[in-house]
């Protein structure tokens, strides 16, 4: 239940994250002044600070974690590139040393050839226009053009590089593709009863699914794209229907 | 005051929509953004706005190049320009039906596209139209017919945050200073049900979520 | 370069803020103080009516051509005025060479919508016959050098053209449905009303800026405009969008404009005078 007039109606939700109620921008969430407020507060997108006051800046659910971190949830479709995300991107143009790469955002980021696992000078891969990269955005504002590596800290691919031929990729708005992240999805583990299947989603709203045949690539993507307009309870049921037409 | 309905999302592929009617006024705004810009187009600091607007018949001439104008000075000062710089914004306006409130029911679909497509803004903003009879009774969301046979029509967008805040003033007709200021009165009085408006097709698009 | 100029040139917005900080602009005037106006009648021999105004730097010249034109089927004892703002890139860089950009769109409905909310002149006066003949006055307005508040300047330079505008007569025969021109006999315009705009720029949710000029305009964040008639009633507010207003502020614009309509209007007969001597 939601109470529309600001009230504290609070709801439990798992992983003890809270939802408020919906914010419009412009809404007053709460007065905050670091010299004389108790305690620290972190905000999350969607919120902005300004005079003593924290307004929302989008339209959405305002949520909070038990570590006093204050987010509005939305249902956007529009990429905004932050740092530390995990992205599917389109190999666009090659510049020299560089990849340029499509991540759905306004600006296209950039690889280099050598942020990949093993990759040197003499080792160079090379990248086909058309390639699909899975990798982390390790430079991304608003000032900058975003830059991807295929590479954690320790030089290691961690499962992110080139994503090998014979698997289709979707986009997908972006809280669906919040929803399915998590290794763990509900959703997910209930579709690999029936059909084994690789699938790399990215934070972009890209999701890339490989199976042994076309026709459970194709059941596959049906189900992951029902998740746009019904709740994953609600499209449990109904994916396993699908799954079981299509895969005949 | 007319009946307000509004459909978010309603198209598909654009990154926020909004169906928006006012009485028999119909308005279909798209937002795309924040995405690429034209080199010429590209601010060093904020973000670019275009906005387009299409009229039900015909072809855009003066008119619909004048409320583009107007339309585009409003949603600027509502959006936060200056988070995404070398961007642009586009909206598009399809005028689908029009009963004399074209302006209002197009300020009001982009404003609700706006939120559809997460776009961060200062504020909400709504516009009210409203006309004064020669008799002097000022009517809110007046058809066309009572347009044509009223002295004045004016048209205010107004800000939800901060106290009776006009972002944009147009007018057709003479009006005296006090109508003026009964008109603003009103159409002020008739924008806090937008805004409530506003607010519960939100709770409505976040329902589910909330429940679950 | 003196420091001055370097600060001006790097450091844009603190150079201006710290002017008003000392409720003074760059160019001296305080903030609701107007530019000196100068206006002459009859600069365009070959239009039947033209002004030039200027309003400091803001020079704007208005030429009105009369043709004779088929009324409308809708409006069969209506004339026509079609007035037209055009901004070269001459008059600043800030506009572009091709058709009409969003500024001199906005400027010429402006411009409509007030001679038609104000009732200038009634479109039936410039009727010569019903269903036949009546006058198209065409007023194109340029702007010659820009800086700032081409809403005042336009509309000062069209009034002062209308007032300056000189029709023939023309008889209009019913056998032969012919119209004949007779140029040596020529008639003013029946004017009714004769507003006077005045625009402010928003700063901040405390400064307005009277009269802004280009510095000003650019610094601020949206104009208003309040066209006043001469009696100082109101005739139209326009706001397109920019900073968001209180009503209270609307009261103290409109006091000032009320000062300013006699200035400008005065200011007209004068040199309208000054082009009969």
């Amino acid at each position: 239940m939601i109470n529309t007039n600001g009230g504290k109606i609070i709801r439990q939700m798992h992983g003890g994250l809270e939802s408020v109620r919906v914010v419009l921008p412009g809404d007053e969430v709460m007065s905050y002044n670091p010299d004389t407020s108790e305690g620290s507060i972190y905000l999350g997108p969607g919120l902005r600070w300004e005079d003593g006051m924290v307004r929302a800046a989008k339209a959405g659910l305002l949520k909070k974690t038990p570590r006093q971190l204050y987010f509005v949830d939305t249902h956007q479709k529009r990429y905004i590139p932050q740092r530390r995300e995990y992205v599917i991107g389109i190999v666009t143009k090659k510049k020299g040393d560089i990849y340029k790469v499509d991540i759905g955002g306004s600006e296209q980021a950039t690889i280099s050839f050598l942020s990949f696992e093993n990759a040197s000078k003499k080792t160079r891969r090379d990248l086909a226009l058309g390639d699909l990269i899975y990798g982390q955005l390790i430079v991304a504002n608003k000032h900058m053009e975003p830059e991807m590596v295929c590479i954690d800290a320790y030089d290691r691919a961690m499962g992110m590089g080139v994503l090998p031929a014979g698997g289709v990729m979707f986009s997908v708005s972006l809280q669906v593709a919040r929803e399915i992240i998590n290794p763990e999805s509900p959703f997910l583990l209930t579709l690999s009863k029936k059909v084994k299947y690789t699938v790399v989603v990215g934070m972009n709203g890209r999701v890339w699914v490989k199976a042994t045949r076309q026709n459970n690539m194709v059941a596959l993507m049906n189900c992951i794209l029902m998740l746009e307009y019904m709740t994953p309870e609600e499209a449990n049921d109904k994916a396993l229907k699908v799954l079981e037409a299509l895969m005949l | 005051m007319a009946q307000h309905a509004c459909e978010l999302s309603f198209l598909s592929r654009s990154d926020g929509s909004a169906l928006y009617s006012i009485g028999l006024n119909v308005a279909l705004a798209s937002v795309n953004g924040p995405g690429d810009v034209k080199v010429s187009n590209r601010l060093y600091n904020r973000s670019h706005l275009e906005v387009c607007y299409s009229p039900s018949t015909g072809h855009s001439m003066i008119r619909e190049r004048a409320l583009e104008s107007i339309i585009m000075r409003t949603v600027e000062q509502a959006i936060l320009v200056h988070l995404h710089p070398r961007t642009a914004i586009n909206i598009t306006i399809q005028e689908m039906q029009s009963d004399g409130l074209a302006l209002s029911a197009s300020v009001n679909a982009a404003c609700m596209a706006l939120l559809d497509a997460g776009i961060q803004m200062k504020t909400t903003f709504a516009a009210v139209t409203c006309c004064i009879t020669p008799a002097g009774t000022v009517i809110i969301d007046p058809t066309e017919a009572e347009i044509q046979e009223s002295v004045a029509e004016a048209t205010f967008v107004f800000e939800s945050s901060g106290e009776a805040s006009v972002l944009t003033a147009h007018q057709d007709g003479r009006l005296s200073y006090e109508d003026f200021k009964k008109c603003l009165h009103q159409c002020q009085v008739a924008s806090r049900d937008v805004f409530a408006f506003y607010r519960r097709m939100t709770e409505k698009k976040y329902q589910n979520e909330a429940e679950s | 370069m003196t420091s001055l100029q370097v600060w001006r040139t790097f450091e844009p917005d603190s150079y201006y803020k710290t002017f008003l900080e000392h409720s003074k602009r760059p160019d001296g005037r305080g903030l609701s103080n107007f530019r000196p106006i100068n206006i002459k009648v009859g600069t365009v021999t070959t239009a039947e009516g033209s002004a030039t105004v200027r309003l400091g730097h803001t020079t704007v010249m208005c030429g009105i051509k009369a043709e004779i034109a088929t009324p409308t089927l809708r409006h069969p004892d209506e004339g026509f005025i079609v007035p037209n703002v055009e901004l070269y890139p001459c008059c600043s860089p800030m506009f572009k060479a091709g058709p009409p950009g969003e500024k001199a769109i906005g400027l010429s409905q402006f411009l409509k919508n007030v001679i038609t909310s104000a009732e200038v002149l009634l479109p039936s006066d410039l009727c010569i016959a019903p269903n036949k003949f009546a006058w198209c006055l065409y007023c194109d307005v340029v702007c010659l050098n820009y800086d700032g508040n081409l809403y005042d300047a336009s509309l000062i330079a069209l009034m002062a053209a209308l007032q300056n505008v000189l029709l023939p007569e023309v008889s209009y025969d019913e056998e032969s449905e012919k119209a004949t021109v007779s140029p040596e006999r020529t008639l003013p315009l029946k004017l009714k009303r004769r507003p006077v705009s005045s625009t402010f720029t928003m700063y901040s949710d405390s400064i307005q800026l009277v009269d802004p000029t280009a510095e000003d305009e650019e610094q601020g964040s949206g104009e208003v405009t309040v066209v006043l008639l001469e009696d100082g009633s109101l005739c139209t507010i326009h706001k397109p969008g920019g900073h968001s207003i209180v009503s209270d502020f609307l009261d103290k614009f409109i006091n000032l404009a009320r000062k300013r309509v006699k200035l400008v209007n005065s200011a007209i007969c004068k040199a309208l005078a000054e082009r009969k001597v």
